[in-house]
This record gives C-alpha cells, structure tokens and sequence, in this order.
C-alpha cells in the first residue's frame, strides 16, 4: 500500500476515543481510468468499552473502511488522505512493521467466514498461540494456557482437548467461536468485526453476540460491521449509517432505528423484514445502490429516494449535526421530516 | 489469521463500464451493449497488445501456409543443381539454397504449411476425443466415467513419442500418421480437463435449474455445460498448437517427420546442422521461422488465457 | 386457511432422503409428512443442515426419496420417467438461492426466460420472445436490458430474470429456495414484495425455504419448522408465531433480534 501526500506533522484530536477515523479516503486504482474513490470522507469514534455498528449494503464500503484503518487493502488500492488514531498514534502513518505489531496484539479481528480466515493445516493450538509468541507477549507454557483460556471463555466445551484439533474438525460454529477466541486471546484493546454472524444460524448469532457483549463489558471496544438492523440495536451503542463510500447518518443506535432522519436509513428500516412486523407493509427501496464508477451527482442516494422533490437533492449533501449525538448528511434532516 | 479474504466490498477487476450490472433505476437510460461471454472474452483478449499482434501474426502465417503453392517462388521439391549451398540474397533465391539447390524460402513456406496442418489437425482431433470423452465421462459419471478415465489413465502413462514412432511404423512417414501421434498424446490432458470442468459446472445451480425446467440429459450437457466448460479447454488447447508445431519439428528432427521431400522444419534444421559451417543460412532461415512462430502462437495463448481468466466473472 | 376440503396439489408423505458419504450416511431427510394445498403457501424453515433444501428438492422430484413417495397432482414422482416426468415438471417451478448461479451464463436475459418455452415446444420463436419480454416486464426488468447477459445485472435484477423464467411455464407449484438471503436488505424487499404480489395474482401454490423467520411470517399460510431432517412443528403461521409449541421453535422465535423498539 502507498501512502501519499500525508500533512505532516500531526496532532492527535482531543477526544479519548480509542480510536478516532478522521476524513478517511480510499480509492482503488484501475485500468485505463481514474482511481474509484470507495471511502470518501469517512469519520467516527470508537469508546472503550461501547461498539460501533457499521451499517450498509454490499458496495456501500464499509469493509473496505475497516480494512484501511488496519492497512489490510489489496495492492490495487490506496489512502491518499484521512488519519485513525489509536493510543495516540496515527495507524495510517505507521510503517508496515510497525502495524504488523499492532494488528493481532492491539487490534483483533473477526471476519464473517472462519473457515477462510483460518489456517486449514495449523491446529488451532498452534494459531491461537502465534500471536502470543510471535509478539513475544509470553513464553510457550503461558501462551498455551491463555489459548486454552480463551477457547473455554468463548463457549468451546473440552477446551483442552479441542485445542488440538484443524478448524474443517470443527463445526460452522464451534470455528467461529474459535476464530473469536483467536482475536481475543491477545486482550486486544480493539475489536474488529466483519459481518461476524451472518453466516452462523440465529441461536448461534444470539450466542456469540452475547460473548461479544462480556468482551465489551470488560472494556474492549468494538466495531461491528453488520447489514442486520436486528443485531446492530441488540449489540451496538452508536452506529455509522454508509451510503455509496460516505456516511449518510450517525447516532446512537436506538435513536437511530426509533427515529431515522435520512431517507436511507428511513428506507432501510422500511425494508426490512422482522417477526411480529408481518402487518407493517414492505416498503422496498427502488433500484439498487449506485455503481461507484458513475456515482450520481449531489446526494448519492437522490435516485432512489423518495422525498428528493426539491433542487436541493442535487446538490453535495454536508453531515449537520442533529443535538449533541446525532448527524445526518439530508438537507431535510434538520427539520426531523 | 495470516490471510485476508480479498474484500468482497468492491470490485477491483478493472471491469469497463460496459460490463457493469444495470441499476433498476433508469428505465429510460440508453441500454448497455449486450455482452456475453465470448464477447467479454473477445474485449479482455483485445485490451492485450502483444497478444493481438501475435493474432495477427498467426493468421498472417495461416493464410501464407494456404496459399503455399502461390507464395512460394519454386515447389519444395525443384532442384537447381546450377546453384547449390548459395548464400542468402542470390539471384532467384532469396534466402539460398541447400545441398541440392532447392530454394529454402520455398521449403520454409512449405515447411510451415506441414507445420500447420499437423498441428491444426491434432489439437482437432484431440480436442474432439477429449469432449466426447470427458464430456461423457463427467456428465454420466458411475461405470462410464470410470472406464472412460481408466482408459485414459493408460494412454497417459503411455510415452507419447514411444507412440509417436510406433505410429510411424504402422502407418508409415504420413501427415495423417503424424496428427494422429501427436493428437493421441494430446487428447489425455484434454479429456481430463473437461471432465474436471464437466464435474465442476454440474454442481452450479443452473444446472439443477434446467433440469427443473423440464431439460433433457442431451440437453443439458451440451447447451448448459459444454459452452460453459470451453473456456479453458481453448486456453489449454492454444498452448498446446505451438505444442504441436514444436512436436512436429521434433519428430522431423528424428526423422519421424513426414517423408522427404515434403519439407518439415525439423528435417530442414537437421539438415542445415550438418552444413552449419558451409553454409549457416539453411539453418537459419526454418529455425528463425519455426522460433518466431512458436512465440507468436505461445503469445496468442497468453491472450486467450488472460481472456479467460475467471476473474470478474463472477457476481 | 385450513379449509381441508382444498384440493391438496403436492403431498410429500413420509419422505427420507440419506446421503451415502465417506464419512457414512447422512440422514439429511427423516420421515417429513407434508401437503401443500393449492393456492397456499407453505413456509419451511429451520437453521442450517436442518435439510430444509434437500426437502424442496424431493418435492421438486430433482432427488429421489430414499424412502417414501411425493405426490403431485395424485402422482407418484418415482413412478414417472423420462419425458413424462420433464413435461410434469411444467407444472412445477423452482426459484434458487443464488440467482447468479442459476442463470444460464451465455444466455442473455431474454433468452434465459425463453429457455423454458423452448424446451417444452411452446409457441414460435417470436412468440416465444414476446411472452419473454413480457414476463421481463411483469418482474419489473426493462425490455431496454433484455438482451444483456446475467453478468451485466445487479443480484437483485438477476432474482428478477430467475422469476420470471419460473413463471413461464405457468407452474401450479413454485417452490422457492433461500430466493432472497443472498441480496441486500433493500432489495430483498422488492424481491419479497414481488413474490407476495405474484402469488396473490396468480394463485400460486408455493413452497417457501428460509432460514429467516421474519420472511416466512409474511408470506406463508402454514409453516413447518425443520430441525435435524424432521419437522418439529406445523400449523398456522399465526400459531407457530404466537404460541410454539415445540422447545425448539420456542428457542429459534427466542433468539430473534428485534430491529424496532
């Protein structure tokens, strides 16, 4: 990955997030045409001890979000611009070495298949234990006891048995327990989530949110990419509404599903399906999410919205804060319409 | 957790913005040329520079190995005892001539027309045992399957010059005798390839899809699965022409090749060896041919490969 | 809906279905008894390797039952064969999950709608291609794109051209499998409020796989809830929603995530 153009030097901002994404930007460079900004502009905060859900449909760059802060994008892609600060430092300026050490130790991730995330020909013994020695957190007999540890917290029965078995031994979701066990086993002070459940059933889903949730309450802060509504009110404090690379809203999560103030959110919620809501009519959002390479001009999402009657729809819609918590990038969103 | 799972955010492929799926929205928006396949093949192979003057350069030898007969300044067999061994620029033979005077350009030329035809005819000929075969083999799968891919086993492990010469002796130093050598060692990979795709292609839902439809067994392995399959059978069957032309020019080298005097490069460069100090020229110009167009031809196989290339083509 | 002297359209009754593996047999079907009556909707659900699509494929008769029989119409499946069967098939349809994966990849739009009527002789080619652009219409795709390929579509259009390939042959029976867990919420909504829409004006009889409790609660008259090959519970929608019975429906309804207060 390059980094261009970065001001510097830099200070970090005076709040005591964990970690701070201030005007993230993201492009993925292509053939024969210009860069395909994929974040563009991107900004939360991260609380010790609270989760933050990412919200959005496939396309909406949320990953990709996730994936610059922790300098995991593919080759093809860049940050010209935008800082994450975490423990005082800016992850975007650190050198490669120097964030190989923070990710696994301070940051831990959960990816939505572990049967991927997972080394097929390493015991998960020998995985859970890698990251303990190779940052030298401690010595062989520890690290085993604290992999051991980690699998019993996550709900795995015979920790010291199953410790020596290969993932494929494991089912769908025994292996994602033990993949979050794996981004445990470090205590990172940071969590990161990719769609964590949404390959696992619903009384699995319900089983790890709620391991997730004894994580958090000891302190470790959490972001939860998700395009389940159910699982962002259940699990998250705060949540990131992105549209098209941008954020479109952001508030606390229940304010923000009880009273959307932009039409996507709005639509969002009308989309979705939820038991004991089979009276409400479905109110489908028409078309589908704009393709990046001809994004529409002005508010993103004014094709497909509703309530773009005025002039005003076609122009850049700025976020404007909404009381204390809250943000909304509609120009209509002041008014509460 | 060494490994990060490419981002299944965004699409990074390159893809032009013909290729881009059709938002539900503008019902009234010019509509974006159709493509199919083939045709994104054909786009894909296009934006490949080297590949398409390699095309190019391919058809170029195609068409002088066709019109032989009218290229060619002299016949293959035509002596000139007047002007034997001459160098390279001599009156009336442009590129020389060998130890009995017969012009080399006229023998190259004929040579690349030997060349072709036997390559051309065995990648045929393997590519049609190969479907039928591995066609059969994944689409009926049980007993047949298992024959058809004993069977092929055996020809595998079978040395394919070995067969070559064996060949030659049955059916004596003939182009015919010549395809079938170097097609029978081809066929074996092939076979296995399209059944390998066979059986991949059987599991994707289309399939099932069209037998839910009502379609018949027929049917659906040769409108469904075959079209689907050939992809990277033309991929591994452009590899294996300059395979072939090099296969040829082996068994010519061996004295396999087709009965003299029909040229055949490898005959001829055998031939220039023994004259490599008298006269270099007759090794020279069939070998610099020969080498050019096995680049041109491995080049177009690069192409159809990178055409090819399951990239993207997924959503 | 339990209006019993409705004519019941297919009937799986007391279906097995194992699967032979190197790891020994799975048993992914045991012993399911259920009738879908015409004009109803029957909702499936269950979590994963609950054989939930392995049920929809023995009634779809695209896997014989290990044991037992599925009637349609009155007749056995394993009893009708070859052309008999491929005609029978007219009248019963499937939507898949993955709408990519079901497409013909070189066929174009249209003609992945046109395949259908070509198979079983219906119409003229250019009928053929009229009806199809029809259809395209009735699922809200656009004539402008039908003659685009699959790859050119968004995942929620290529849902649409796969509906509007199950509906040609106007089928009595549409069985649909997961046909919106691999789209975006959005979308899933349009796709859900096409099939409730389509259902009601064609009076189709459908079968609905889902893990999802929330879609089968909108579109189905009956569900059945599957657990391990077997069903743990039928009945009324509004009953199995309302007051489960069986532990195991009790705990998926309990691990439910609301998304309004």
């Amino acid at each position: 990955m390059t980094l261009t153009q970065r001001a510097e030097p830099h200070d970090p901002p005076e709040s005591d997030a964990l970690l701070s994404v201030r005007e993230l930007h993201t492009e993925f460079l292509r053939e024969q045409a210009e860069p395909l900004r994929v974040v563009d502009g991107v900004s939360f905060d991260v609380e010790r001890g609270k989760a933050l859900a990412i919200v959005g449909e496939s396309g909406s760059g949320k990953s990709v979000t996730v994936r610059s802060v922790l300098r995991l994008l593919p080759r093809t892609a860049r940050t010209p611009s935008g800082e994450a600060w975490f423990h005082g430092r800016d992850l975007l300026s650190l050198s490669q070495r120097e964030m190989r050490r923070i990710r696994g130790r301070n940051i831990g991730m959960v990816f939505q298949n572990a049967a991927e995330a997972m080394n097929p020909t390493l015991t998960l013994e020998r995985q859970l234990t890698e990251h303990l020695l190779w940052h030298g957190i401690c010595g062989k007999s520890e690290a085993r006891e604290r992999a051991v540890r980690a699998l019993g917290d996550v709900g795995i029965p015979e920790p010291e048995r199953r410790i020596r078995v290969y993932p494929f031994q494991l089912s769908g979701g025994m292996r994602q327990r033990a993949m979050i066990a794996m981004a445990m086993v470090t205590e990172p002070a940071l969590l990161i989530a990719d769609e964590p459940t949404t390959a696992v059933d619903v009384t699995v889903q319900r089983q790890i949110l709620d391991l997730l949730v004894g994580l958090k309450d000891r302190g470790t802060g959490v972001i939860m990419i998700t395009h389940d509504l159910g699982v962002a009110r259940y699990f998250c404090d705060q949540a990131v509404v992105m549209y098209a690379g941008r954020v479109v809203e952001q508030a606390p999560t229940s304010e923000l599903l009880d009273t959307p103030r932009h039409p996507y959110t709005k639509g969002l919620l009308g989309s979705s399906v939820e038991v004991g809501g089979q009276e409400r009519p479905l109110l489908p959002i028409p078309g589908s999410p704009p393709d990046l390479a001809h994004r529409p001009a002005g508010c993103a999402f004014h094709p497909r919205c509703a309530q773009a009657e005025s002039p005003r729809c076609q122009e850049e819609q700025e976020l404007i804060s909404i009381g204390d918590e809250r943000a909304a990038a509609c120009w209509k969103a002041e008014t509460g319409r | 957790m060494g490994t990060i799972a490419a981002t299944e955010d965004v699409d990074t492929t390159g893809v032009t913005p013909a290729e881009r799926p059709v938002s539900g929205t503008g019902q009234h928006e010019a509509p974006p040329r159709a493509r199919g396949p083939w045709a994104r093949a054909w786009d894909r192979f296009k934006r490949n520079r080297l590949a398409l003057i390699s095309l190019i350069f391919c058809a170029l030898l195609v068409l002088v190995a066709a019109a032989a007969p009218l290229i060619a300044p002299y016949h293959f067999g035509a002596t000139d005892y007047a002007n034997q061994l001459v160098g390279v620029g001599s009156e009336g033979h442009v590129l020389g001539t060998d130890q009995l005077g017969r012009d080399i350009l006229s023998r190259t030329i004929y040579g690349l027309r030997t060349a072709l035809i036997v390559a051309f005819g065995a990648e045929l000929l393997a590519l049609l045992a190969a479907l039928v075969i591995g066609l059969t083999a994944g689409y009926r799968g049980g007993r047949v399957e298992q024959g058809l891919m004993a069977f092929t086993d055996v020809m595998y492990a079978f040395p394919s010059y070995l067969f070559a010469i064996v060949m030659v002796a049955v059916l004596g130093r003939s182009i015919i005798a010549l395809i079938i050598a170097i097609g029978i060692a081809g066929w074996v990979t092939q076979a296995r390839l399209v059944r390998a795709q066979v059986l991949t292609i059987k599991q994707r839902e289309y399939v099932e899809a069209g037998r839910a439809m009502g379609a018949s067994g027929p049917t659906i392995a040769i409108r469904y699965i075959l079209p689907n399959a050939i992809g990277p059978l033309l991929v591994t069957t452009s590899f294996a022409i300059p395979a072939a032309i090099a296969a040829e020019a082996g068994l010519g080298l061996l004295g396999l090749g087709v009965q003299p005097p029909t040229p055949s490069w490898g005959a001829m460069i055998s031939e220039g060896t023994r004259f490599l100090l008298a006269a270099p020229h007759m090794l020279l110009a069939p070998a610099a041919v020969f080498a050019l167009s096995l680049l041109a031809f491995t080049w177009v196989g690069d192409g159809v490969r990178d055409a090819f290339d399951p990239r993207g083509e997924q959503r | 809906m339990s209006d019993s002297s409705r004519h019941v359209l297919v009937h799986a009754d007391d279906v097995t279905k194992t699967f032979s593996t190197p790891a020994g047999d799975v048993q992914a079907v045991r012993g399911v008894t259920l009738s879908v009556r015409r004009g109803e909707t029957v909702g499936v659900v269950g979590e994963s390797g609950s054989g939930k699509s392995t049920l929809a494929r023995l009634i779809m008769g695209l896997q014989p039952c290990t044991s037992g029989r599925v009637l349609f119409d009155d007749q056995d499946l394993s009893t009708v064969k070859g052309g008999d069967l491929r005609r029978l098939r007219r009248r019963m349809q499937m939507v898949f999950q993955n709408p990519f994966g079901s497409l013909l990849p070189h066929y174009s739009a249209v003609a992945n709608v046109i395949e259908p009527l070509r198979l079983h002789g219906i119409g003229s080619k250019s009928s053929r291609r009229a009806r199809a652009i029809e259809l395209l219409d009735t699922v809200g795709v656009s004539e402008h794109f039908a003659d685009l390929y699959p790859t050119q579509f968004s995942g929620g259009q290529q849902q649409r051209i796969a509906i509007a390939r199950t509906l040609a042959l106007e089928p009595e029976l549409l069985v649909c499998d997961e046909p919106t867990s691999s789209l975006d919420v959005s979308i899933q909504a349009q796709i859900l409020a096409l099939l409730a829409e389509l259902q009601q004006r064609l009076g189709l009889s459908c079968v609905f796989i889902s893990h999802n409790l929330a879609v089968v609660q909108r579109l189905a008259d009956r569900v059945a809830v599957m657990s391990h090959g077997k069903v743990v519970e039928e009945g009324p929608t509004a009953q199995i929603f309302d007051a489960p019975q069986d532990p195991y429906t009790q705990q998926l309804l309990s691990a439910v995530l609301p998304v309004t207060a």
